[in-house]
Formats: structure tokens, sequence, C-alpha cells
């Protein structure tokens, strides 16, 4: 098996219903499990009947990961888990644990509270579906059974968000989930080992924009939030209850410390105190500064926000409210952007991305005129994207694609278009292969494997020490030359030495040949210009000179004879084994002779 | 591989581990004991309850009576305490390549190695580790900060004084090579060297050593280090615990098929005290104290089991109804320590980091700060003496009763038979931790506390590790206390170096897929298979690869690739040379010329008219030509059809 399968069943060419179908090294896995925002019908979920037609996936997959608590990564999980069936493992971080149920419950609570929609996953479900879920740790290798080992890294993207070395015995892989490679106001980067997988599978969601720097657009926002309010306009920010939502809630709370601004803040999020109870509580997971400073004060604790109220939807004068869900689809967020929108001196920021078909989606398209439920609805106010989104750009994905090395790249989680333009620049630049298949289409990804054996230590060191004089550094970049027998022990190939092992098995020996090759050469050619000439061909090879005289070229020794005052000659000797070589150079002296002599002549 | 012993206390491990050209420096502990030989620090420079008299010796004129004080009877040293560590001269330091920090206690020497040695190498150590850490370490620097500057005690050192000196004095060993306690700034600098590694994440040596920390389940953070080749693997045991408290719980899974095992750390205890005892007596103690209006005095560190008293005292006061009883924590790191437990849920048992997931603190002592039943002080004079109120539980450092609050709290409680002493530290003997004080009036009852595995749960890992060597320290082990597991066991004390014996045989080396599917195995010998490999041997950051031989540059116009058939077999046994001309002759070379050498075994073949000479021996033949490649490869043909080979036949 020297190939990776790879099957999107969500985020192939898309945003949202992130779910990746894995087969590598006999092993499936099966990367996040999403449901899409866009949609309402049964396209909301993965098709798992893709992996079998009906009944329990257990024996079908080893296991499941999960990267962050964003729904697009984890709302079906409770529906594959309890109503697909599913009971084998499923990883995911201490934070994604303990967010993602709430996260899970809130949008079950929307679709069959406030939809009245039936046969939907139940609060039971959740709960036993969360009890499937192994925590994991960063860096904590985890072994998922004899052959499969899993291991996440800093994504930055979310509080616990991760990303996930995925090796089976020879064969890598490297799934990002959403990340983020520039610091923000409460998390970190994403960072990686140079762990050189097989593949890397990122996202791609900002894959043609480069943004520019940060601190410019957190100047931005502050400055049309604060123009709106001195005209006495009301600011909605959609957010979702956890992480972008902290993050622009620190931006507020020391821009009005420093400006000295009245104007209230409301923070229209069910879960405020508890929502910001886990970033208290995963303080480790933030970035350094907030590290540093918890102990002194919880950047989580706010001074100037405040809990917002349905009624102060009616109240008069400038306020500025960060409401969920973040891509006004419904909720508290689209009602007060209902009663708001007409009006000219308000404002909406969406910090986000939106999905198609949600409102946010159509307001940030130009879109002026809708209709809500049947109710037109004209949008005066003014509409501002501020990408906050905690997404690697372009410039950021290829950093990240530099930090790890992949020998493949997949991309996912992006729009089909911007993927081509990126694959073409990665392939471009990396001269690595790309890959983009949509949802259900089948990638494969060739690797190359090395088979691991073992070999006799005094055999290696015999080998390696070839070209080493004595006070000179190890080459060790440099090939050496080894041939040796190999048996079979305990189904491992070891390799061991030819003359002992000839020995010990058939009790005879080995019967050395050497070969010695007199060549004539010009008398102007001296030792060190061969010396030269060899280096230079045979770059890859350990070529030394030493004090007597003899070039070694690994194996292959060459003395330089002077017999007379026009005569020189270079005596080239090898072992059977090293015919190759051996008579390589020797033609490659040859040559050279012939050609010098030739321009001697003309 | 070998193992230096750098100390030989058995809870105050140092190792270095020399590995497979690797050189391991595993845990560096600070011997605190030494401290029990100075005098108390009093927090204030005001009069004390201890009665010292200077002592003035008979048999030397050395001046001792600012350095020698006497109290009930006993010499203590009139300095600022000394620590003893470990024996840092046995090796060169600047050649260890990495150093494993196992928990919080054995790190506390690390500042001497990195700031004041030429060690330049990684340390690795968990997060919690390494914050515990330097909350102990800060803790003891500030301790000693605030006590008014005393004189530099040396003279009683030197060793002909010391002989003369009276016991405990006199037995104290190696005065000499005590040394002061680093400052702020060598913790700063030498914290600031350490990496950081998760349970289970395995970090690279040079890529020849592999080392792994396992969860112990002794302290937040603490860990059992695997060391690992391909095939041997070493298990490093250091402090750990088979109790479920706070920390996330032994990870025994781990130390499984182990070559060797280290076993650095054994409970303290005796047998009799199970720590579950221990803390229902505490609490019983604490709570009768109380409620005879006494104040009840907790000498401890900031953090480990002090959390687990902290939690167990609360709760059984709940239940007798004594919950308006007020704790106090003094300490510079009081605040911080309690803070930090609380944000390490992911090194927590299962049960605190579920409450995580509501999301409350992981810790009932965040609730009881919030409801102010807690209060963290960082002196005495922080405010503490107007929020006092009796009676109390104070809780404050340091264990070795020598400086910290505590001295201050002995001196004022002391006198009065009402309040009550608890020591459950068990690092110091507490007879000896108290001497000075006495006569106290105080109750003094002593409940160690050691969660750390005891010889029969120690007998259990080893049988469980299956290790072929097991070493641990000689003082761990007593005729009345003996291991029984049948393995053989090496005993080390300070300043050994053991060998022990691990055969390697063979290394990892991978072989490219390429290689590998042209390696054709054949059944030679019933039961043996054998085969031939020829490659490019690589190695990059100690990793071997057999790579297939490379491709040429552009330059180069052919240089065969693939290997002829005729390559990969092994000639084997000896030349018949009459077979051998024959077959020259088939081949078309007909001026051939055989000459025996004397009566040796040495043949020469003179082939004149095409330049060449052909030497056979027994086990080998020489072939010297004039650069002709036609007629080397007719040699070539000729040898390699005469000769027996073995290998493929493709």
């Amino acid at each position: 098996m020297t190939e990776i399968r790879a099957i999107p069943l969500g985020a192939g060419q898309d945003v949202g219903r992130s779910c990746i179908l894995i087969e590598i090294g006999g092993k499936n896995i099966m990367l996040d499990c999403g449901m899409h925002m866009g949609y309402n019908d049964d396209r909301r979920f993965p098709d798992f009947s893709f992996i079998r037609k009906s009944g329990d996936l257990t024996p079908y997959l080893d296991c499941v990961i999960i990267s962050h608590f964003h729904l697009d990564h984890c709302g079906a999980l409770p529906y594959m888990t309890e109503m697909v069936g599913y009971n084998g493992p499923i990883y995911m971080t201490h934070p994604t644990k303990a967010v993602c149920p709430i996260l899970l419950e809130d949008y079950r609570k929307l679709t069959v509270e406030k939809k009245g929609e039936q046969n939907f996953f139940t609060s039971e479900m959740i709960k036993k579906c969360m009890s499937k879920c192994v925590a994991v740790n960063l860096h904590q290798t985890i072994q998922v059974d004899s052959e499969l080992r899993i291991k996440p890294y800093y994504a930055g993207h979310v509080l616990g968000a991760a990303m996930f070395h995925v090796e089976v015995k020879n064969q890598s892989l490297v799934y990002t989930g959403d990340y983020n490679m520039t610091p923000d106001r409460h998390l970190g980067a994403a960072s990686i080992d140079k762990c050189r997988p097989d593949l890397l599978i990122t996202e791609s969601t900002y894959a043609t924009t480069i943004r520019d720097s940060k601190r410019c657009r957190e100047r931005d926002f502050l400055q049309k939030v604060h123009e709106c309010v001195e005209r006495d306009g009301k600011v909605l920010i959609p957010v979702f209850a956890l992480g972008r939502a902290q993050e622009l809630c620190i931006l507020l709370e020391t821009y009005w410390e420093r400006m000295n601004l009245k104007v209230p803040i409301y923070f229209a999020v069910g879960l405020t105190e508890k929502a910001n109870n886990y970033y208290k509580m995963f303080i480790t997971w933030t970035n350094q500064k907030i590290k540093q400073t918890f102990l002194e004060r919880n950047m989580f604790e706010f001074k100037h926000i405040r809990a917002f109220d349905r009624s102060f939807i009616e109240n008069p004068g400038s306020m500025v409210v960060l409401a969920t869900p973040g891509m006004l689809h419904s909720g508290l967020s689209l009602q007060i952007f209902k009663k708001w929108a007409p009006f000219e001196k308000n404002m909406v920021i969406m910090p986000g991305y939106c999905v198609q078909g949600t409102v946010g989606f159509k307001i940030l398209s130009g879109q002026r005129k809708l209709d809500i439920d049947g109710h037109p609805l004209e949008v005066k106010m003014s509409v501002q994207y501020m990408s906050f989104s905690a997404h690697a750009d372009a410039k950021g994905i290829m950093q990240l694609i530099g930090m790890c090395e992949p020998k493949n790249v997949m991309l996912v989680h992006g729009e089909g278009g911007k993927m081509q333009f990126l694959k073409a620049k990665i392939e471009r630049e990396y001269g690595t292969s790309c890959y983009m298949p949509a949802n259900g289409e089948m990638a494969i990804i060739d690797t190359k494997t090395n088979m691991e054996a073992n070999i006799s230590i005094p055999l290696l060191k015999r080998t390696l020490a070839v070209g080493n004089t004595k006070n000179d550094i190890p080459e060790p970049k440099k090939c050496r030359t080894l041939h040796a027998a190999v048996v079979m022990n305990n189904n491992k190939l070891t390799i061991v030495d030819t003359d002992e092992t000839v020995n010990n098995v058939l009790n005879k020996n080995l019967h050395h040949i050497q070969y010695s090759t007199c060549l004539p050469i010009p008398a102007k050619e001296s030792a060190k210009s061969l010396f030269d000439l060899l280096t230079d061909v045979l770059q890859d090879v350990v070529v030394t000179h030493s004090a007597d005289g003899t070039i070694s070229v690994d194996d292959v020794d060459i003395h330089i004879e002077q017999e007379d005052e026009s005569c020189k000659k270079a005596m080239i000797s090898w072992q059977h084994e090293d015919e190759q070589l051996g008579s390589f150079v020797c033609k490659l002296i040859k040559q050279h002779c012939k050609s010098i002599t030739n321009e001697e002549e003309n | 591989m070998k193992l230096y012993c750098l100390s030989g206390e058995p809870n105050k491990p140092c190792f270095i581990l020399r590995f497979k050209g690797t050189s391991v420096m595993l845990d560096c502990t600070l011997d605190m004991c030494s401290t029990l030989n100075f005098l108390p620090l009093p927090v204030v420079p005001s009069p004390t309850n201890i009665e010292t008299k200077p002592w003035i010796p008979t048999f030397t004129a050395a001046r001792l009576e600012d350095e020698i004080k006497e109290v009930q009877d006993k010499l203590y040293v009139n300095s600022e305490p000394e620590f003893y560590l470990p024996e840092l001269a046995m090796i060169d330091l600047s050649e260890i390549d990495v150093i494993l920090i196992s928990n919080l206690h054995n790190m506390l020497a690390l500042p001497y190695i990195t700031e004041y040695t030429s060690f330049t190498g990684k340390i690795l150590a968990t997060e919690p580790t390494v914050q515990m850490a330097s909350m102990y370490m800060y803790e003891m620097i500030e301790y000693l900060r605030r006590m008014p500057k005393l004189n530099n005690a040396t003279r009683w050192k030197q060793t002909k004084v010391q002989c003369n000196l009276p016991p405990p004095l006199r037995d104290a060993i190696e005065p000499l090579k005590w040394r002061k306690l680093y400052n702020r700034h060598d913790v700063q600098s030498c914290l600031s060297k350490v990496s950081n590694v998760s349970y289970n994440e395995s970090q690279n040596i040079f890529g020849t050593l592999k080392v792994t920390a396992a969860s112990s389940g002794f302290r937040i953070g603490s860990c059992n280090w695997l060391i690992e080749t391909h095939q041997e693997k070493i298990s490093y045991i250091s402090g750990s615990s088979t109790l479920i408290t706070h920390p996330k719980s032994l990870d025994s899974e781990s130390i499984k098929r182990s070559d060797v095992l280290i076993l650095s750390t054994l409970s303290h205890a005796p047998n009799e005290s199970h720590p579950d005892t221990m803390m229902g007596e505490f609490c019983v103690i604490a709570a009768q104290t109380i409620k005879s209006g006494g104040n009840v005095l907790v000498p401890c560190y900031p953090s480990g089991v002090t959390y687990d008293l902290i939690e167990c005292l609360s709760n059984h006061f709940d239940n007798i109804g004594q919950s308006t009883i007020p704790f106090y924590f003094i300490s510079p790191v009081a605040h911080n320590s309690l803070s930090y437990s609380n944000i390490f849920a992911e090194w927590l048992s299962g049960k605190k980091q579920n409450r995580v997931y509501m999301p409350e603190a992981p810790f009932p002592h965040a609730k009881l700060t919030k409801t102010g039943r807690l209060k963290t002080f960082k002196s005495i004079e922080d405010g503490f003496q107007l929020e006092m109120k009796n009676p109390c539980v104070v809780f404050t450092g340091h264990p070795s009763l020598r400086f910290g609050d505590v001295v201050h709290f002995i001196e004022m409680w002391g006198q009065s038979q009402i309040n009550t002493m608890l020591i459950t530290v068990p690092d110091f003997p507490y007879l000896d931790a108290i001497a000075p004080f006495q006569p106290l009036a105080m109750k003094v009852a002593h409940r160690p506390i050691d969660t750390g595995v005891t010889l029969e749960q120690a007998d259990k890992m080893i049988i469980e590790s299956q290790a072929a060597n097991v070493i641990t320290t000689e003082s761990c082990l007593s005729p009345e206390n003996p291991l029984h597991s049948d393995v053989p066991i090496t005993k080390y004390k300070r300043g050994d170096v053991i060998s022990v014996p691990i055969k390697r045989q063979f290394e990892l080396i991978g072989v490219d897929s390429e290689i590998a599917n042209n390696i054709h195995l054949r059944e030679i010998l019933p039961g043996t298979v054998m085969g031939f490999v020829s490659g490019h041997l690589v190695t990059q950051d100690n990793k071997h690869i057999l790579r297939r031989f490379p491709s040429q540059k552009a330059t180069i116009k052919k240089r065969k690739l693939e290997m002829t058939n005729k390559e990969s077999v092994c000639p084997i046994g000896q030349l018949n040379v009459p077979d051998f001309t024959h077959e020259l002759k088939k081949l078309g070379i007909t001026d051939i010329k055989v000459e025996h050498k004397g009566d040796s075994e040495t043949v020469l073949v003179h082939l004149n008219e095409d330049d060449a000479i052909i030497r056979v021996e027994p086990n080998s033949t020489f072939v010297i030509c004039q650069g002709s490649e036609r007629v080397r490869s007719k040699i070539r043909e000729a040898l390699l059809y005469c000769l027996e080979t073995v290998g493929c036949n493709r």
C-alpha cells in the first residue's frame, strides 16, 4: 500500500460541512464531521451512505478526528454517532470537548425548537456522542492502535483548534482544520514541526487573499465603529459565541478605555459568562501575552461590556451590540438586523465569512432588497465587511507548507475557483503536486516509503568510516556504497556483512575479485587535477585525496604513478561489487585524458 | 550504557545516562536537609524565643562564636541556610546533551547547572512542572531575601574543625560543597532555557534517542521518562504515585517491556502510614484543635499535597459544621499557585478534568477563595494581621522550619498548648526540624503524607516492566525491606558509575522502496532466507537510509543505473584455474601462460597479448589490465562463469 486515498464528503471545493475520508496504510480515518450552514435539507450533513449503505460505521472507520468546535467541523457528529451509528474513538482537544456540546445544543435548539424540525438529534444523543470523545493535549502522541498514531499541533483559529499529524507505519499526513498563521488578540499563531508528511490537507478559505496587516484592519474597524456611534448610529456585529467574539471584545474594551468612551457595548450571547469562563480555564491555549498577565488581570473579565437584553433593541441613542449567530441566518442577530437595517445611520459589520444562502452572504454580495421569511426588507444601513476571521491567507498557507515540507498538498475548505489559483501557485513555488478533489471525488496520492530494516552496527560503522581520514570531519551528506547480505529475521529484513554471513550460513568463504586498470595519463595531469575532476562530476559520492597521493572515490582507489618524465599512469582499483562505479571512473578518466590530448593536438 | 549517580539520596535523584554516544541528565534535585543544621531565621528582627548561646570550642583557636550557636544543647550554624548539590564535578557538564526533569522537586538544582556551569544543552520538562518549580524557587528566594543579612559562616566547615564538632554538625556531609541559594535573575534565565513537552510527546535527541514523558501521578505535570532507541528501552521512574489524587494518574502501561528500569524515588513513609489514613487523622486533629479554640499551623510547600490538604480539610469542616473557620495560605506565591492549579486541567485527574467541561474550576479552592473562606497573603506583613481571626488554619512555608513565615507562627503560637502544628511534609526528619524551637508548648503532630510508590508497589512495577535490569538506590532497600522480584538489582550510591550491559547489535535503516523491491530473497538452506543488497548509504541527522545509486548530472552521459545480473551475485569458494583458462579461450583469448608461484597456492595467469595479468589465490583473484575494457569484461565474464555464486538469478 503505497498510496493515500482521500475523499471529501464535504468541504471539497466548498466551505462548510468539513468531512474528509482518508485511507492511509490500510487505516480509514474521518477528518472532521461538520454540517453545512447554507442548507436545511439532507445536504447539511455529509453523505455517510458513501461509507456504508446503511448501518453501523464502526467496522469501517478506525477513528474520527475533530479539529475544532465550529459547527461546520463538528455539527454532524451526534447525527453520525447516534443516528447513523459509530462507536469507535473520536479525538479532539480539551477545549473542543468542553465547548462542542454547548454549540451543538444551541444548534439543536435552533433547529428543533425554532424551526420545528422533527427527526433531529436530541440532547441525550449529544451527551452520548460526547462520551465517546477522547480529549487530547497538544503535541501528545496518541497511539490509536499498534500502527496508527496521531499528534495534535496548535492551530490558532479558535480556542482549542488543532492540526493533526496522522501516521501509519511509514506514511503520514497533516490535516490542518482551520488555522491562522498570525497571532491575534487572544490566540497564538499555528505552528508545526518540519515533519515532512506525505500529504498536507490544508484549508484554503482565503486562497487568493493577501490581507493587509492585522493592525490596520483593527484600526479600520475601530474607526468605523467610532464614527458610527459619534453620529448617533447603532452598530451591529454578528458573531459566534466563542472565538472571534472574545477577540473583538478585547479590542473594543481597550479602545473604549483609551478613548474614554461612554457609549454602551452589549454582548448579546446567551453564554456570555460561560463562554468567557472557558477562556479563563483554558488560558494555556491563548497567546503568550494573556498567559503572562492572567495572574494580575484576566483579559476575559470586561469592564465596559455588558449583557444585552432584547428590550434594548428599541432603545434610543447609539450602542454597539455583538450578537449571535455570525452569519445572520437566524436568532437574535437577525432580529436586531431587521429592526436596524432600514436606517442609514446604523451599521452592520460582518467580521467573518458567510456561507451562501445566509442573509449575511446576501448583504455582503451587495443585495439591498431582501426577502426574509416572506417579509420584504430594504437595507439602508451601512454594510461593512471586516475580515477578522482567523483563517490563514494565501501567504499563511504558503508559510505552513514551508514549515512542514509536505510531499503533496491537498486543498479543501475553499471555493473551487480560488483553489485553482492557489494550486498553481503551490505547484509553481514548491514543485509539489497539489490536489483539490470535489465532494465525493477521490484523490489518490502516490507515496514512496522507505522500508524499515535492521543493519548490523559493525557493518554500519565500517561503511560510514569510508573516506574519513584521521582528523578530518566526516562528510555526512555524502553517500557511501554499501554492499551487504540480507537475511530475514522475525519477518524483518536484517542487513549484515556479506563475508561473515556467507561464512556462517554456507560454511564457505567469499571469493574476492579485485580489478585494477592502468591508464596512461598526460604528463601535465596530476593527482590534484584528477581529484578536482572527480569531485566535480561525482558530487554525491565521497571523494578524498589522502596524503600519500591516493584518491578514493568511495571504495574505488586511484594511484598516480610517475614512470618517467613523459609518462604518468593512473592505477584504478575496485572490488567486484563496485564494478559499476569502478568502470565508470575508468571511463571518465579515459575520456578526460583523451579530450586533453585532442586539445593539445589541435 | 553507563549511569553516573550524582546523588545517593533516594528521593533527591540526579543521574547522567550515557547511551549511544548521547549524554542525558536525569533530574537535578536540591538536597534541602542541609538547612536543618542552620539556625531558624526570624521573619522580623525581633526578640525571639529561641535562646542561643555562643559556642566556644575547646579543641581549636578558631573563632567560631559568631558561626556556631548552641540551642538546647544542640549546635546550629548561624548563617544563611545552604544547600547540598548533586555531585556535579563527576563529569564535564558541557558534554550533556539534554536534561530531563520529572517533577518540580527534581528541578530545584537546575539554576546552578544552567547559570554556573558550562552546560549548554537542551532541557525538557512539562509546562506545569516548570511553572510550579519556578514558584518553589521564587518562594525560597523571597523567604531568604527578607531575612536580615547574616555573616557568612565558613570557618566551621574546615575539615579539621568540623571533625571535632559534636554531632550532628560533625556528621554533616561535605559542607564545603554546600552552596547559597541562587537569585531571581538566575531563575529567570534558567527557566527561559527549558523547553516544554506534553505527556507522550516523543522528542528526538539528535536522531539517536527518543525520549518521552509519561504521566507519573505524583504532582501536576510530573512524569517518568522513557528513553528509547528503536530496539532498547530504558524507563526512568522518578516520583510516582499509584494513588488517585489531583494529578493525572500514573501511566503504568508506558513502562512495560523495558530493558532497564531505573527506580529513583520511593515513599519515605513506613508501611503502616497510608496517605489516606494520615489525611484522615490530619483532618481530625485539626478539627479537634479548632474546636478547643486553638489555631492550626500547617508547614507546607506552595503546591502539590497542599491542594489536597485544603480540599480535604474544607470538606471535613463542612461535614462537622465548622465551615466558617478561615484558612490562610501565606506564601509569596500562594495566589499564583492557586491560580495556576486551575488552568492546568489537561494535567489533572479525570474527575477534576470533567469539572472544567461544566465549566467550573477543577479545584474547590477556587470557590473557597471566591467566598473568602480561603485567603492568600504574600507574607504576614501583607495585611494579614488585620484580617486574621482566631481560631484559624494557616498553611505556610518553609517545611524545613528554618526560614519563611512558618518561623514566625511557631514563635507566636508555640507557647500555647491549645495550638497544634501538623507536620505533613515527609522530606525532613521532623524531630530535627522542630529541635531548635524546643521546648514547645504547642502540640506537634507528625502525619507524613507521602503519595509516592511504596516498596510493595515498586515490586509490582518491576514485574510489570519485565525489565532485565533494575537499578535502584542502596538506601531504599534494607534487609527488612527487600524487593521481592527475581530481577537482578544493581544498587547505587552517590558517586557510583554503573555499567549496564545492553548489547546493541542492530541499528534501524530505511531502505528505498525500489531497492527493497529488488532484493531477491531465496531460501539457500532450509530455514535460511538470504539475498544481497547494494545501494548508497546516506546518513542525515543520525538516520540511515539506503538509497538507489543516484542519477547522474546531465553532463555525464551514461552511467548505468541498474545493476547487472553479474554484480548482484556473490562469488564464493575457489577458482579452478584450468576451467578458467578454458573459458577464456572460448571467449577468444588465446595467449595464456599459467605460472605457479613456488609451492604456495598462488597462481599467476599471464595474458601477454592482451596486456593483462591475473593473480589467483584461494579466496581472491586480482585482475590487472592496461586500460582495455574489452579484455577486462571478458576476464570478468570468465571468472563469474567459473566461480560458484550465491545471489539472485533473475
